[in-house]
């Protein structure tokens, strides 16, 4: 039962983090679906959640955007931003923050339960 | 409780992170994977169905795989709308980019830095000649009014359109700038822009002023001569001794020969002594850095090419033109390649960025291309002013000035006027001031209204028509119909009276130093009449030819005193091939726009050689040699002669010219001098072969060349290594297309590049009296243009694509470097299909 409750928790997050990444685009946005991974108990596995579905989302939705490769190249030539972290830089923002707001919640409903 | 304790620990931490992370993060908004990101814009050019406001019926604009834009619509008003949609979807940052240029307004984009642009612009008055202009063509000219609105119209629905779609170039979030509507104003202004880059006169009469004081009369003949050496009636643009329509020097009883003898420095001709040009010296300056040396987007202005064949002297009778005008190489191009068709219009060519219409092109009919011609349409005028009261003098009376105000990010500035035109430099100690008299101050550009009835035009009659209403900047117009081929040199040329030391009053054009602007003896009297332009219609001969030469011989009835022209090598290379080649066709046409001849290396090479035959040379200095002797001129990419040749060239310079500037007081002006690098270089070629012991190579030429050639190789030895088989031309000489903002990141290139600034095919690069590596150059032909109407063949190409995007396809660079062309006035290949259609929000 609990196995299915946390599977509905991730489901949950996971849209969330593509529907606020996608449709607004502000990094704090992934402060939602992390409180949700805050129910899981275990530590580790709700703060690596968190990371994996906030910058694995965001990475993702860049596939859907067909000229990101060269604009991408174009933007490093302008600003000198490597082109890495021109791709990586508001993924890795968005699954930290995602990590640390499952980590926080995770501990406020601990600290709660104790 | 230990439990506990670390819970409110990583609670803290956590909250740190997050607040921390939510505000830095807000910066990288843009890069998020959301519709508020840079990643919507689309670089690869898709079919599309689009509804546009303000669009009458359904346009068809058909990409081809040539990167040619074929606009077809129902009426004129929705072509140039298309034309404004298309442009702007291709080029909207290059395009605003101009805009603002013209206006005097990029510090509104670029802050501070951009400040220093804008203010010269005023200055020169694009933004107020712009006004002038508007306000006549909407007055007078109400068809070009409604096509400028049309095009302006095109350009603000597709920034509409991409504004609410989030979908703007990337350059405009990352620069956080934001498009503004462009409206028939910015295209005016960017002509304005256009049209002083492409102007002579007033920048040479000012670089003239500060060298021909220390150089006296005689240096600055021999090295700066009123015609360049080794041009005659032959080689003249307008072909002949200077007569037009039966009018010439010799009707004013005046002799050509004793015209030319004079010495135009001299203050009966300028109304200014040697002791005032002397105390001028820091405000003539003051002006050429002003409005000289950096004028907004840096143009450099060394040449055009532009050939015509009748149709008896074409292998198919009809006749042929030939156009390469040469502009700095802007990545994205200053062109696009568009076919307008619409009833009572069908026209095929270049449109110029921010202009709507084809400058440069062809109608079924007709073809027509442009060159520069480098007499003075513009002019100095040294004041007497008194800034306590601003004031000037004129005619022995004080005037008041009128003042214009305008203001940049917030603060106000004035700028004053005399009768001549823009005080540009003043300095009120001395009580003196520089005005620049341009025409364009004056007249409204009718250039667009010469532009649009050459788009309309269906035989000849109508492009000379289409020639009367050229105004600024004056250019050799080439034109061929379908039985006939032409060109004339249309503008507005300033005349000016002065007396001659005979007595003999007499109108000229230009002059070789500043003018007095306060006796009212040196004032622009008129213009060139049409009927007296230099032209030439169907010459016997077969052919004509204009790149930038001497416009008009020495007996022409308003001489070119302000004569800065070309070398003349280009020009001598077409005369020579034209001249051999009867019964031409267009592929030889093509031939000679990618000739890579250099006239004055088949005239110093062969004295090279000679001079270092038999001497006691090194190994290397001897394979040079050898080189250089089975070498036939041309500057390919894998060719080894041409980097010796040019390098012992800029050595010899050095050597001969470098001596005579610190002798007499010019090594602060060596840049300045240097400038002169494409006529000096002609000088070389004369005085090398003709006055061999002249004082300049210190009593031998030879010696001169044997010191430099030395020198060249042990340079080359140094930075190329000591196998000679590789020290190739594309080795030192490169290309590179430059970005127009001046973001040398998304510069194009270097590439191995062909050529130098003597070849028709023509690659310019700057001396500054020192040899350097690699050479780089970012001027050259900007398009290529060969057209036969009367065959109903049209052939173009040039060094881009049609979308400012750096990595875009459909691009005809190799085709331009390798010297191919593709067929202009049809649909290649289809590509892409946009349909626009009326009724968008």
């Amino acid at each position: 039962m609990r196995r299915l409750y946390y599977i509905a928790f991730y489901i949950i997050a996971i849209i969330l983090s593509f529907l606020l990444a996608y449709y607004f685009g502000y990094a704090f946005l992934a402060i939602i679906p992390g409180a949700f991974l805050g129910v899981i108990e275990k530590r580790s596995i709700r703060i690596s959640a968190g990371f994996v579905i906030g910058f694995l989302s965001s990475i993702l939705l860049y596939l859907s955007f067909p000229s990101l490769h060269l604009i991408a190249k174009e933007t490093q030539l302008i600003s000198g931003i490597p082109y890495s972290a021109l791709i990586a830089i508001f993924p890795l923002i968005f699954g930290v923050i995602e990590a640390s707001s499952a980590g926080f919640f995770g501990e406020v409903l601990q600290w709660k339960k104790r | 409780m230990v439990k506990s304790k670390t819970s409110y620990v990583l609670i803290g931490i956590f909250l740190f992170i997050i607040i921390f992370l939510s505000i830095f993060g807000m910066s990288f908004t843009f890069l998020s994977p959301s519709r508020k990101s840079i990643w919507l814009y689309q670089y690869k050019i898709k079919n599309q169905t689009i509804h546009l406001k303000g669009l009458k019926n359904k346009v068809e604009v058909i990409i081809d795989s040539n990167g040619v834009a074929h606009i077809y619509a129902k009426d004129k008003y929705d072509a140039f709308y298309a034309e404004g949609y298309y442009t702007a979807s291709m080029r909207l940052f290059q395009l605003e980019l101009f805009g603002l240029t013209g206006m005097g307004n990029l510090s509104s984009w670029f802050g501070k830095k951009a400040i220093n642009m804008d203010i010269k612009a005023h200055e020169i008055g694009f933004p107020q000649n712009a006004n002038l202009s508007l306000q006549f063509v909407k007055a007078h000219y109400p068809s070009l009014y409604e096509d400028l609105v049309a095009y302006s119209n095109g350009i603000n629905a597709y920034i509409a359109q991409a504004e609410k779609s989030h979908e703007l170039p990337p350059i405009f979030y990352l620069a956080k700038i934001k498009p503004y509507k462009w409206s028939p104003l910015y295209s005016l202004a960017w002509g304005e822009v256009m049209a002083y880059s492409l102007t002579s006169g007033f920048c040479e009469e000012l670089e003239l002023s500060l060298i021909y004081p220390r150089l006296g009369f005689n240096l600055t003949k021999t090295l700066m001569p009123y015609y360049p050496y080794f041009i005659n009636g032959s080689i003249t643009a307008m072909p002949g001794n200077g007569t037009v329509n039966s009018l010439n020097l010799e009707s004013f009883n005046i002799s050509p020969t004793y015209f030319w003898s004079l010495n135009f420095y001299s203050q009966w001709a300028t109304g200014i002594s040697n002791a005032t040009l002397i105390k001028a010296r820091p405000l003539i300056l003051s002006a050429l850095r002003g409005i000289c040396e950096d004028p907004p987007l840096g143009f450099i202005d060394l040449g055009s090419n532009e050939w015509e064949v009748t149709g008896n002297y074409s292998a198919t009778g009809y006749p042929i033109i030939a156009n390469d005008p040469h502009l700095t190489l802007y990545d994205p191009s200053l062109w696009l390649p568009i076919q307008l068709s619409a009833p009572g219009i069908n026209v095929t060519g270049w449109e110029l960025v921010g202009e709507p219409g084809i400058l440069i092109g062809h109608t079924k009919y007709t073809a027509w291309g442009l060159t520069t011609p480098m007499g003075a349409s513009s002019d100095a005028y040294l004041e007497k002013i008194n800034m306590n009261n601003k004031s000037f003098l004129f005619n022995g009376k004080w005037y008041p000035m009128k003042a214009y105000r305008f203001d940049l990010m917030g603060k106000e500035y004035t700028l004053y006027y005399t009768n001549n035109g823009p005080l540009v430099a003043y300095n009120s100690t001395l009580g003196l001031g520089i005005s620049l008299y341009w025409p364009a101050e004056f007249h409204p550009f009718l250039t667009l209204v010469a532009e649009m009835l050459f788009d309309n035009s269906t035989n000849f009659s109508q492009l000379i028509r289409a020639a009367e209403y050229w105004v600024i900047p004056p250019q050799n117009i080439g034109m061929v119909s379908r039985n006939h081929a032409g060109y004339i040199t249309a503008g507005l040329y300033p005349l000016i009276n002065i007396a001659l030391p005979n007595n003999k009053t007499i109108r000229v054009i230009g002059a070789r130093l500043i003018l007095n602007g306060s006796s009212g003896k040196y004032e622009p009297v008129g213009f060139v009449p049409f009927k007296y332009l230099p032209h030439a219609f169907n010459p016997k001969r077969g052919y004509i030819f204009a790149p930038n030469q001497p416009t008009a011989y020495i007996d022409y009835p308003f001489p070119f005193v302000g004569g800065y022209w070309a070398s003349g090598a280009r020009a001598l290379t077409i005369y020579r091939f034209l001249k051999a080649h009867k019964n031409i066709t267009i592929d030889q046409m093509e031939e000679l726009q990618g000739n890579v001849t250099d006239a004055w290396a088949s005239v110093l090479n062969p004295v090279f050689v000679s001079c270092l035959s038999g001497q006691s040379l090194n190994g290397i200095e001897s394979e040079g040699i050898k080189k250089l002797s089975e070498w036939n001129f041309t500057f390919y990419q894998n060719e080894v002669a041409p980097t010796i040749f040019t390098y012992t060239k800029f050595y010899l310079l050095n050597d001969t010219l470098g001596s005579i500037l610190s002798s007499h007081g010019l090594s602060n002006y060596t840049e300045l001098f240097y400038a002169g690098y494409n006529l000096l270089v002609n000088d070389l070629a004369y005085l090398g072969t003709h006055n061999e012991t002249s004082p300049l190579f210190n009593g031998s030429f030879c010696n001169a060349v044997q010191s430099a050639y030395v020198k060249a190789i042990s340079y080359l030895d140094s930075k190329l290594g000591s196998n000679i088989s590789q020290w190739n031309w594309g080795r030192v000489h490169k290309l590179l297309l430059v970005n127009p903002a001046g973001i040398t990141s998304l510069n194009y290139g270097p590439l191995p590049l062909w050529g130098d600034g003597f070849t028709p095919s023509a690659a310019y690069f700057s001396f500054n009296g020192t040899a350097y590596m690699p050479l780089i150059t970012s001027e050259g032909p900007s398009l290529r243009m060969v057209s036969s109407p009367g065959l109903g063949e049209f052939f173009g190409v040039f060094p881009g694509g049609p979308s400012e995007n750096f990595y875009s396809n459909l691009t005809q660079l190799n085709y331009w470097l390798h010297f191919k062309y593709f067929q202009l006035g049809r649909v290649s290949k289809p590509v892409i299909v946009w349909v626009l259609l009326p009724g968008g929000k």
